[in-house]
């Protein structure tokens, strides 16, 4: 599978290079001038969410009012998201929900198929995580000109504020605004990367003598377990940050 | 100095923001754990709060390791 002579970076730049993984070309396609290649990267982007997808629609394929199996199982999860996210958006904001619940079952998912041997790490690269809070980005911004209208610069703004002080607080709310897709994907990339690079250096450890090599791995499959963690505590992060940006543009500063 | 030591240096100073981000993550847990001992019921509601900000406090020093990065491999 991984036997193609070209590789490179997604996004490399200096460092980047040096602890991020790097793509494989499996299916070299090109239109004109534009790269189409399939590599492992979009190979794994593309069939992990298409399982659970496939998962999802045949538990909800033919609802019933007494759940019975697969049924069960897929109302607890997205049950269990839509109280969290219902709590910050409210009944105005719910039809955003399912839009959230994708957003948590597809970093989830990448997140645990970083840890599977074999698989690429989709999470731990640049291009993903900063298309999919560019993604959340833009929705925070149409969202905000379609409820506010022309008064959408007016959030920025906290109400009943000395007239000296708006300028500099809009400055600062308008950085922090723009700041935040930066900072959303950089969090989940670093922690991913920071991850796998403390499993790297635990699993150096296996050269030493044979009494180093049992403690070396059984710290790598304690830090597994705790990756484990760390997966579905990100992708839990990612999608209420950006609920909570959601709901922050469209109840603004109302209560 | 010789410029290696010097980026080994550089390393070792970025991380220093580690020790406010350990004081942070312990008040933010030692607060959670006083107010559930003094009110249980309240966990639901505040336990979604204290994900955040230890995801905000590991972020920065995640951050912190990443200019390490930065400096120690450029």
């Amino acid at each position: 599978m991984l036997a193609a002579g070209k590789s490179g970076t997604i996004l490399s730049v200096g460092v980047m290079e040096l602890f991020l993984n790097k793509y494989h070309i499996i299916f070299p396609f090109f239109l004109g001038k534009f790269d189409f290649s399939i590599s492992d990267f979009a190979l794994t982007v593309l069939f992990v969410p298409l399982i659970v997808a496939f998962v999802m629609f045949i538990g909800s394929r033919k609802m019933s009012y007494y759940p019975r199996g697969l049924q069960n199982f897929v109302e607890i999860v997205y049950e269990a998201c839509y109280n969290v996210f219902y709590g910050y958006l409210g009944q105005r904001g719910a039809k955003y929900i399912p839009f959230l619940f994708s957003l948590i079952l597809f970093i989830f998912l990448l997140n645990v198929a970083n840890l599977i041997p074999g698989l690429f790490a989709c999470t731990s690269q640049l291009a993903l995580t900063l298309s999919l809070s560019l993604m959340v980005f833009l929705l925070v911004v149409v969202i905000g000109f379609w409820e506010h209208g022309n008064k959408f610069w007016q959030t920025f703004i906290p109400p009943d504020l000395p007239f000296v002080l708006k300028p500099f607080l809009f400055i600062l709310e308008l950085f922090s605004f723009l700041i935040r897709p930066m900072s959303l994907a950089l969090r989940l990339v670093i922690n991913m990367v920071a991850g796998h690079v403390m499993l790297h250096i635990i699993g150096s450890f296996g050269a030493g003598i044979w009494s180093i090599k049992i403690l070396a791995i059984a710290i790598s499959s304690i830090l597994s377990i705790f990756e484990l963690v760390v997966a579905a505590l990100q992708a839990y992060v990612f999608a209420l940050l950006s609920c909570i940006y959601i709901a922050d543009i469209m109840h603004g500063h109302e209560d | 100095m010789e410029i290696q030591v010097a980026k080994i240096f550089g390393a070792a100073i970025a991380i220093v923001p580690l020790f406010g981000v350990a004081i942070a993550i312990g008040q933010i847990y030692s607060t959670l754990i006083s107010s559930v001992a003094r009110n249980p019921s309240v966990k639901k509601d505040v336990f979604p709060m204290a994900i955040m900000g230890f995801a905000f406090t590991e972020a920065i020093a995640l951050f912190a390791m990443l200019i390490a990065f930065l400096i120690l491999f450029n």
